[in-house]
């Protein structure tokens, strides 16, 4: 089992940068650092991530290592309609799939991954193991984070306590004629199937 | 066999939401999401992988079991005169293919919250059975048509980053809180 990865946002210290020297205007936001608006600038890091993963580039947007000839020979290569010329640490799309909002505090937003083996997974890309190369896609710049985070605040400026949803993958019960049910909180969508 | 996926909600309807999400995009949000299910389990089981089972909650991804020493004997005869195996197929390999036919019948059916899906009982060109019983059998030693939690997990991301993009679009200025 791998280290745990996580990422580590300080909000508190990105506001202050975001609203420059003025401290009235610092002030504002820092006050504007709801649970939701943390979550939901969390939530527009990962897509940044994840966005600039899949089109090549490592933390420094520097292009990954190239795909071994072994590897781009595979079955799986195939099947899962890879492109040798695009290394974006996608197969199955489950590892891009677990990074989530793991957690946030009054100081602090963080990232990692809620599936262990997910979590391992981008720890041999991170630092390369088992002969695979150094893919660590794993950050964003500092000056993303805060043009991000200005733009969540602008988005929540005028917005209502809207609860839109929250998707809780644990409340699971499928099996042959039975069903899966996303437990989406707030939209109630037709019961009859 | 066959399972459904029902986006199911507990609190109150926002109109906002309602609106910002008509039917006809609820549908294609379905759509998309029942075609990236099937895609899942099609390629997991190309890819000689299958469940521990299929009708517990959440079954974990296991190595499909190996082919019968006598059954790769018949399927390398097969490939001697001349036969043309399924997608991705060989002799030797476990994938649930020979011709290919049944996992090309996995079935979606979109509704505006959830979809279905399913093996067709469509006619095979080499047996009496259908695909659906031929699934049905194939099921049985190997376990294939479900959703482990990790693929589970991969449609919720979608499905949320769906619902956000969707309603950053619709709703303007208003926040999406995900």
């Amino acid at each position: 089992m791998a280290a745990q990865i996580r990422l580590r946002l300080n909000v508190i210290s990105l506001a202050k940068k975001a609203a420059g020297s003025n401290r009235s205007r610092q002030d504002a936001y820092i006050s504007a650092l709801t649970q939701s608006l943390k979550r939901e600038f969390g939530k527009r890091c990962i897509d940044r991530i994840i966005e600039r993963t899949l089109s090549g580039l490592d933390k420094n947007n520097t292009a990954f290592a190239n795909y071994s000839e072994e590897y781009k020979k595979s079955d799986k290569f195939r099947i899962y309609g890879k492109s040798s010329g695009s290394v974006n640490l996608k197969l199955t799309g489950a590892m891009q799939a677990s990074i989530d909002v793991l957690e946030t505090t009054a100081q602090t937003v963080t990232l990692g991954f809620i599936d262990q083996d997910e979590n391992d997974k981008a720890h041999g890309h991170i630092h390369g193991s088992n002969h695979l190369p150094v893919r660590d896609f794993w950050g964003i710049s500092e000056s993303e984070q805060i043009a991000i985070l200005k733009e969540t605040i602008k988005d929540f400026e005028e917005a209502e306590d809207l609860q839109i949803f929250q998707v809780n993958p644990t409340e699971i019960d499928i099996g042959e004629n039975q069903s899966l049910d996303f437990d989406l909180t707030s939209a109630e969508f037709d019961n009859e199937f | 066999m066959s399972f459904k996926v029902i986006v199911k909600g507990k609190d109150k309807l926002f109109s906002d939401i309602e609106k910002a999400l008509n039917n006809s995009l609820k549908l294609t949000i379905m759509q998309s999401l029942g075609a990236m299910a099937r895609e899942i389990i099609y390629n997991r089981t190309k890819s000689g992988k299958g469940l521990n089972s299929d009708s517990i909650e959440s079954p974990s991804i296991v190595s499909l079991a190996s082919l019968s020493r006598n059954y790769v004997k018949y399927r390398s005869k097969l490939q001697e005169k001349g036969f043309t195996f399924g997608s991705f197929a060989s002799a030797r390999k476990t994938n649930l293919t020979l011709t290919g036919q049944m996992l090309e019948a996995i079935k979606v059916e979109a509704r505006r919250n959830g979809f279905l899906l399913d093996i067709d009982e469509s006619a095979r060109s080499d047996s009496r059975l259908n695909n659906k019983q031929v699934a049905r059998y194939a099921g049985e030693k190997r376990p294939f048509f479900a959703l482990s939690n990790s693929e589970q997990t991969i449609l919720f991301r979608e499905l949320e980053n769906k619902l956000r993009a969707e309603l950053r679009k619709s709703l303007g200025s208003r926040s999406v809180r995900a």
